[in-house]
């Protein structure tokens, strides 16, 4: 005898109904998969990325240069620095076995052992150095022929190098990539990253022994260090660190090492306060301190507690809609066999089956599917997880533009206890929240409603519509009919069809809202030039004679294709208040409030704060672009080239937040951004009246600016874009004016003039030219950097690009339950509507005819399920706007009217075509003969 | 003359050794109005012969030609069309959709033929099955007996040539059997339409010109109980 016949039943009914206990069951398998890719995908990638970040520029958190004992100390006692390690530059000494006579020295540094894991450094032979008597060669020196084996020794006497001019005739010999200008006699110490010159008639190099020695043996040789410059004079070496206090060794080191070294350290990112860099700096001192912002932002512990808050906002989305429309697919199978259940059930009923076993029998089978769906799901996931991880994770890499992530070895799955159990948790509660409400409705059907299997009772009385007839056919009259005097079920596709709307709208809405949120918190750019046409960029501090050789050099350059010169002043000049708009003044006003935690009056703010000049900010365009720009907005560019009568262009629109107008030290009441319109009144024609700090004259000086037009971001698009710390008024002037300009106020560090950009398009190939103005970013306080366009992935670039690839991956899996879930409603109508074919068959319908009535159907199930889609996204889209404002303030979030109408198509196409699909596998399989 | 000839005619469920045989070389002719009556006992192949008469069923071997044509030979668009202007099919269980009311699931085959259909007749139709106040009802809200009225109501509306009925007072009480029977006999008689009746109500099987008796898939007497077109 069978222990508990109801669930005997309840598995018969089961094994009968391979189909949809199936459909069902991979429902619940994919919700699993999907919760283990929230849950652990989310560990697991965030390890991958960090440990992605970490080949970019190792795997510390943050280093202090040059900072004294005590400085060590202190940091090292805060209760988030896990661990620490140390490093020092012992300086250069001659390497007689160099086989590259442009490389005769070593650049000898002591590391100590945690340094070579957190830098990067990989062994190529040998061991590396466990003392201070022992050093690592760099690869590159045994690459170049130098005569030294593991097991070698090497004698250090370190020197300090300097360059002397020798040259009478010449006036001055410029080093451009190392701001190195030598005049007269002078002589300059350089860099280690300075080449080796030999002799020659220009100038000489000096050598000055510093009086430390030291002998060390060779053990072991090293991958090139990414910081090692190919063209520097000497190798890299390193050797060990000994003792706490980072004392150098080297078997006979004759004098003591200064006082000062460098210190890394890596947090325990779960005690970091918000405040840690503001610490840091404070125990630094004026010291140099590096973040290492890649491997910070990857922890999702970053300093940047918006990051944090994005990561907690998404988790939070992900699992709601994953568990609405797993809820939805469960329920709508358990609601669909509702017809087919009630009969076995209410024989049971009759029998003496009480509500409570009728619904044990939902419980159970809900259960039997999860007790097998929850291994599969969890193994499947990681499975997923580690095969995405393989597939995507250099793609990963390359987006924060590390290719070395191509080689990095396969990712393990970071599975913890704690994400087991929310997986387990919320799966389980998913299933238990589906089945709970078709057990609460079969729970209080009576028998004789079960076994009639009508409960669903209809008294009213329905006319036939002899015009929808002649419009639309006996087809159509069946399908208004089936539609409108059956409501149950077509129901269930009209949901699934609307939940399938409803996730594509919201999740397109939400990637758009991430985006959003990510833009306005983390991307504080003003503007962003729109450089993808070139392939380098160089950056100089100002207009000068060492720039225009520089420019010269390059602009003759065989290898430069073309260049393009911009200019971008900020803070370079004021103007008085009227300039800005009423509506600025206005936002200013509220943020001002804001900060000040009350309402503050017109007349208050003017007098407080609209006494003083506003500040302009400048951006000189090179000269086809401006042209362009000019003929865009129908104003004559001759007006804006002449620098004798200098004329700009003023952009229309820009941003006032919180987050980028600060006010001293305050915090504001909360956080608000303003997109400000006319950021000024003026018409074109206006005179703007410039007024420009002469640091040589050390006054202000005024300077007429004729205000040639207005243009708006718009117009500007495929030339520069504002970001959102655009606060100020934007000039457009020619590059002419702009020398003009920052011939009054550039010229002084502390001045704040005009700063050249020169963008170069290359031949395809990267020459000795390229090397050359890279070491420039080597020259400590350079008046240059140069970079390669599109190599700069920012934080905030590369954290949109992962969220959309989560997202886009979340987009796919939540499709397929909703697919799923739209699949098994429309095999549940097809299985219903079996009867009514059949019988439509013995009446004479064609399967021509059977399509068209379907295709009628469908179109009013899609209409349908648009309605409600529309309900719903709307209430959704309102719920999620009043939520990111109330937590982020007043964004732009549109609603994505592309992305609905793409859900739309997308739903309708889908339901037409599952619906004759599903329709035409068995449409000759009519069970009239076996029911008659 | 004749309206329908069967030759040889088999059907065999399943294979091997699970396999039935339904019909087993069934052949016989029916002349234009005349009513059929067929008897067997249960699993005898009454009902498949009917739908293989029908359309609605195929047969293994044999068949069925209804006014000269060979409705197996005949496309599946083709054989759909014959079947609704030329079959009317009324089951025991009545086969009506659910969705539809009276009047809708009576006019429902001329409709599908893509015609306008005739108020007046329409009108007719209903009366003579007695259903005027019903019209608007769906099924469910209709007995058993008021449903296979509307059947029939059905089977007639498009005057075909031949109406099958399988059973059809199988699910009624006596009263309502009656009342179902003297209504197929009406249109048989004057509409002069054959009628084939499936059914193990031996009163109604005398009340045929001929009777059919099947078992096992074989017909056993062709028994001519009175002229075609005679009355009771």
């Amino acid at each position: 005898m069978r222990r508990n016949i109801v669930f005997y039943v309840t598995r018969q009914y089961m094994k009968q109904n391979k189909g949809r206990t199936f459909v069902t069951f991979i429902g619940i398998v994919f919700m699993v998969i999907l919760m283990t890719g929230v849950f652990i995908g989310k560990d697991t990638g965030i390890g991958y990325l960090e440990e992605v970040a970490a080949l970019k520029d190792g795997k510390w958190h943050v280093s202090m240069y040059d900072v004294t004992e005590e400085m060590c100390e202190e940091a090292e006692a805060l209760p988030y620095v896990r661990e620490t390690g140390r490093s020092q530059t012992l300086g250069v000494t001659g390497f007689a076995q160099s086989a590259n006579e442009e490389r005769p020295y070593l650049n000898i540094k002591a590391y100590s052992a945690v340094c070579f894991d957190w830098m990067n450094i990989h062994l190529a032979e040998g061991r590396l150095p466990e003392n201070e008597e022992e050093l690592v060669l760099s690869r590159s020196a045994v690459d170049d022929g130098a005569k030294v084996r593991v097991g070698d020794w090497i004698d250090a006497r370190f020197f300090k190098r300097s360059v002397t001019k020798i040259d009478e005739e010449a006036k001055e010999i410029i080093f451009p990539f190392f701001g190195i200008t030598l005049k007269g006699g002078e002589t300059k110490t350089v860099p280690e990253s300075f080449p080796y010159y030999g002799e020659n008639d220009s100038f000489r190099e000096n050598i000055e022994y510093t009086g430390k020695t030291g002998r060390y043996q060779i053990v072991g040789v090293i991958e090139t260090p990414s910081y090692e410059d190919p063209g520097a004079a000497g190798y890299t070496a390193i050797t060990g660190l000994g003792g706490q206090a980072g004392t150098i060794g080297g078997a006979g080191l004759t004098e003591q090492q200064e006082e000062r070294s460098n210190l890394t350290m890596l947090f325990d990112l779960e005690l970091l306060p918000p405040d840690y860099s503001m610490e840091l700096l404070y125990i630094a001192d004026g010291c140099e301190v590096d973040y290492n912002d890649y491997v910070l932002g990857f922890s999702a512990n970053s300093s940047e507690s918006t990051l944090n808050m994005v990561i907690r906002y998404l988790t939070v989305v992900f699992v709601a809609l994953i568990m609405g429309a797993s809820v939805l697919l469960i329920y709508n199978v358990f609601n669909l066999s509702f017809q087919e259940r009630s009969r076995y059930l209410g024989m049971l009923c009759s029998v003496g089956a009480t509500g409570r076993q009728k619904r044990s029998s939902i419980y159970y089978e809900s259960f039997c599917l999860l007790i097998f769906a929850l291994p599969t799901g969890i193994l499947a996931g990681i499975g997923i997880i580690r095969l995405a991880m393989l597939v995507f994770g250099p793609l990963l890499g390359m987006m924060v533009g590390i290719q070395e992530a191509a080689e990095l070895s396969p990712v393990s799955v970071r599975i913890s206890g704690e994400n087991m159990a929310a997986v387990v948790l919320v799966s389980v509660f998913t299933v238990l929240i589906s089945a709970w409400l078709p057990a609460r409705k079969i729970g209080k059907i009576g028998p004789i409603e079960c076994i009639r299997g009508n409960t669903e009772k209809k008294s009213r009385q329905y006319a036939m519509r002899p015009s929808v007839i002649r419009t639309f056919g006996a087809e159509g009259m069946l399908a208004r009919n089936m539609l409108t005097r059956q409501k149950r079920r077509p129901r269930a596709a009209a949901v699934s069809a609307a939940v399938f709307m409803v996730i594509l709208i919201v999740t397109v809405y939400g990637t758009s809202t991430i985006h959003e949120i990510l833009d306005v918190k983390i991307n504080r750019s003003v503007l962003d030039i729109q450089a993808d046409d070139y392939d380098y960029a160089l950056y100089a501090y100002e207009y000068s004679a060492e720039y225009e050789a520089l420019k010269e050099e390059i602009a003759n350059s065989p290898d430069v294709v073309r260049t393009a010169e911009w200019g971008e002043g900020m803070f370079t000049g004021q103007v008085p208040p009227a300039v800005y708009s009423a509506e600025y003044w206005k936002a200013l006003r509220e943020i001002y409030s804001l900060y000040y935690h009350r309402d503050i009056m017109e007349e208050e703010f003017q007098e407080e704060h609209m006494q003083g000049k506003s500040v302009v900010n400048i951006l000189a365009i090179d000269d086809k672009s401006l042209q362009e720009i000019a003929e865009r907005a129908g104003i004559s560019a001759e007006r804006l080239m002449d620098a004798k009568r200098p004329a700009a262009l003023m952009v229309k629109e820009g941003v006032l937040s919180t987050d980028t107008y600060r006010v001293s030290e305050m915090e504001p009441e909360r956080y608000r951004i303003f997109h400000i319109e006319n950021m000024s009144d003026l018409e074109p024609g206006d005179e703007i009246p410039l007024e420009l700090y002469d640091p040589d004259r050390e006054e202000n000086v005024t300077i007429p600016i004729d205000n040639a037009g207005i243009v708006s971001e718009e117009m500007l698009s495929d030339y520069v874009t504002f970001g959102n710390d655009n606060q100020y008024v934007w000039l457009l002037v020619s590059t002419d004016v702009a020398k003009e300009i920052d011939g009054i106020a550039g010229g002084r560090k502390e001045s704040a003039g005009i700063s050249p950009m020169l963008y170069m398009k290359m031949d395809g190939k990267d020459g000795e030219l390229i090397d050359r103005l890279e070491r420039l970013n080597d020259i400590e306080d350079s008046d240059y950097m140069f970079a390669k366009i599109g190599s700069q992935e920012n934080l905030m670039n590369t954290l949109v690009q992962i969220a959309d690839v989560l997202l886009g991956c979340f987009v796919v899996l939540t499709s397929v339950i909703c697919l799923l879930n739209l699949f098994n409603s429309i095999r549940g109508w097809r299985d219903e509507s079996r009867q009514d074919w059949a019988v439509l068959y013995s009446v004479g319908m064609t399967k021509g005819q059977l399509r068209k009535m379907l295709l009628y159907e469908c179109l009013g199930i899609f209409l349908r399920a648009v309605l409600w889609a529309g309900i719903c996204s709307g209430l959704l889209y309102t719920l999620i706007q009043a939520g990111v404002t109330k937590i982020f303030g007043n964004l732009r979030l549109p609603f994505p009217i592309a992305g609905a109408a793409f859900s739309v198509v997308l739903a309708g196409g889908v339901l037409a075509v599952l619906t004759l699909l599903v329709h035409s596998r068995k449409s000759g399989e009519f069970y009239l003969i076996q029911d008659s | 003359m004749e309206i329908l000839r069967c030759e040889h005619l088999s059907k065999i469920y399943g294979s091997g050794d699970t396999s039935v045989n339904a019909l087993d070389d069934v052949s016989f002719s029916v002349e234009a109005g005349e009513f059929v009556s067929i008897v067997g006992p249960s699993g005898s192949g009454k009902s498949t012969l009917l739908h293989i008469l029908g359309g609605v069923d195929k047969p293994t071997k044999g068949r069925v030609m209804i006014g000269g044509t060979d409705i197996h030979a005949l496309s599946e668009n083709k054989l759909a069309v014959f079947r609704r202007r030329q079959v009317g099919l009324i089951y025991q269980f009545y086969n009506l959709l659910p969705v539809l009311n009276v009047d809708e699931n009576i006019v429902l085959p001329h409709l599908l033929d893509g015609r306008k259909f005739d108020q007046e007749r329409l009108d007719l139709v209903v009366e003579r099955m007695g259903l005027t106040d019903r019209r608007n009802n769906l099924p469910s809200q209709l007995s058993g007996g008021q449903q296979q009225r509307v059947s029939i109501g059905r089977a007639l509306y498009n005057h075909p040539a031949i109406i099958l009925a399988d059973e059809p007072t199988g699910n009624l009480d006596r009263r309502n059997g009656e009342e179902i029977v003297r209504l197929l006999k009406e249109s048989n008689r004057s509409q002069k339409q054959t009628l084939l009746i499936i059914t193990h109500d031996e009163s109604i099987a005398l009340q045929a010109d001929r009777m059919l008796s099947l078992e096992d898939g074989c017909i056993t007497r062709d028994e001519r109980i009175r002229m075609t077109g005679g009355g009771m």
